[in-house]
């Protein structure tokens, strides 16, 4: 999303450290999409040495919002960015605080993968589970897609993730509903029902990081104020 | 004024260079120095009570722009002017119009600090005297102390009154101009990269005056610092090449500009 001229700035280091934002946000933009994967295999294939290790990972997450904002500190202090590098610099530093964000809620979608665990799991959790990996797959695919906006902007795909919590929001709703349904007819364990409402929250959180992402990069590229509607 | 030019057609600029505050107005402003063109068409509303920012790369015509808000352009005699600057509706370059009347209605203050060689008080009560503002040396000591007060100035220089103006720091002698601009009571205050010879202290300390003063004067400021312009101004305009490229409130135009080359000038993308 950089200036399309041929010249970059008078000062030249600059354009590096702005690429380098860019790239941060793409770098912690994947290893969130990774944690997220992995936790959601790890809930579908009640996989425990994989949850373990997402949450093994997580502080490797922190440690990127950090570096990356010591970055933004430095551009800011170096630099005193304006216009389209302000914008740039803001949306950056907004960008991954959601993406901690994010790896927090794969974090925690790990941890809740015990709860879930079922010796022997019911038919019905069996297609509870099945239900909230399509979400979870819808989730990786806009998550996705907004990290992608830093590296190569398309305004197609930013209003495609904008609309798409809208989506998700519906998706949430349903699972809800299914689980409350199946807890008053007794047919769940209370426990790890509440454990899978609580996975499936985390995937709307998400999407709405990833909604905060696709406007940040809106906000980037046009300025003004956020799309959200 | 004599027509000169063959291309009159004003480029179109981005944003409305219109304003309802408008207090000073250019109309399709044109100037030539011999063979090379300057400034080619700039139209722009000055605001009353708000600051005025030019900005734009060094030979854009920022300060030709200036100069010719209050007809010093035409200290130069190759030049040669066309279109209105209208100050209240009243063209100033019109024919048999008195440029020296005009001059009092519109200070102005230099990028480095020229107080005369006299007292800091001769530095103020010169301009009330030549524009025949007072009557006696009572009158004279009063407007002089009522010019500080209105500058904010007072504290500072009110002991000192009668210490040689030279002698002072050069943030404060460029207050002292400031100050000085202000005796005559002008309408407008044009300055020319106030702050450019200026420590960092002395500068925020012109900002601040410049943002005190905008409350009573119409300001335009030509200014090579981005951030001082950004900070102290409410509406910018910029300059590039003679032609006014965009012009709009400042925090957008420092934020979100429309223009592709007000972006890159102001990123600080090479040229």
């Amino acid at each position: 999303m950089m200036h399309d001229g041929a010249e970059g700035h008078t000062f030249k280091r600059f354009d590096g450290q702005l690429s380098n934002l860019h790239l941060m946000v793409v770098e912690m933009g994947q290893a969130v999409h990774q944690q997220v994967q992995d936790a959601l295999t790890a809930v579908r294939t009640q996989d425990i040495q994989l949850a373990q290790k997402v949450l093994g990972r997580h502080q490797d997450i922190d440690r990127m919002e950090v570096r990356a904002d010591a970055e933004i500190v430095e551009v800011i202090a170096q630099n005193a960015p304006l216009a389209s590098d302000l914008r740039l610099v803001v949306a950056v530093s907004k960008s991954v605080g959601d993406l901690q964000k994010v790896g927090e809620e794969a974090a925690r979608m790990a941890m809740l993968l015990e709860e879930i665990q079922l010796e022997s799991a019911p038919p019905l959790m069996e297609t509870l589970l099945a239900e909230v990996d399509r979400m979870g797959g819808s989730v990786l695919s806009h998550l996705d897609t907004a990290v992608g906006l830093f590296g190569q902007w398309d305004e197609e795909k930013a209003l495609h993730v904008i609309a798409g919590h809208r989506q998700m929001d519906g998706d949430f709703q349903t699972e809800l509903h299914r689980v409350m349904t199946c807890l008053l007819e007794e047919s769940l364990d209370l426990k790890a029902a509440v454990r899978l409402v609580l996975v499936a929250k985390s995937l709307d959180r998400i999407i709405h990081h990833a909604l905060n992402l696709a406007e940040y990069a809106m906000f980037e590229v046009y300025g003004g104020v956020a799309v959200r509607s | 004024m004599a027509h000169l030019f063959v291309s009159n057609q004003p480029t179109a600029a981005v944003g409305e260079w219109r304003s309802p505050k408008a207090r000073m107005r250019c109309e399709d402003l044109r100037v030539r120095f011999g063979d090379r063109e300057v400034l080619r068409g700039v139209s722009l509303d000055m605001g009353r009570n708000e600051v005025t920012a030019v900005i734009g790369p060094a030979g854009a015509g920022k300060s030709t722009f200036l100069r010719c808000l209050n007809r010093m352009v035409e200290a130069n005699h190759h030049c040669e002017v066309q279109g209105r600057v209208l100050l209240d509706g009243e063209d100033i370059h019109a024919p048999g119009v008195d440029a020296v009347r005009f001059r009092g209605r519109i200070g102005m203050v230099f990028p480095k600090p020229n107080p005369y060689p006299k007292s800091i008080y001769e530095n103020v009560a010169y301009g009330l005297r030549i524009h025949g503002l007072v009557s006696c040396k009572s009158e004279e000591s009063s407007l002089v102390e009522l010019v500080f007060r209105q500058a904010g100035l007072w504290r500072e220089f009110g002991r000192r009154l009668l210490a040689p103006a030279l002698s002072l720091t050069p943030g404060e002698q460029q207050r002292l101009c400031i100050a000085r601009a202000l005796a005559v009571n002008p309408e407008v205050i044009l300055m020319d990269e106030p702050c450019s010879s200026l420590d960092l202290g002395s500068g925020a300390k012109i900002e601040q005056m410049i943002d005190e003063l905008r409350q009573a004067y119409t300001i335009v400021l030509v200014s090579h610092s981005l951030k001082s312009a950004a900070r102290v101004s409410q509406r910018t305009a910029f300059i590039r090449e003679g032609r006014l490229v965009e012009v709009g409130p400042t925090a957008m135009m420092f934020t979100a500009p429309s223009h592709p080359l007000t972006d890159r000038f102001i990123s600080g993308y090479s040229e």
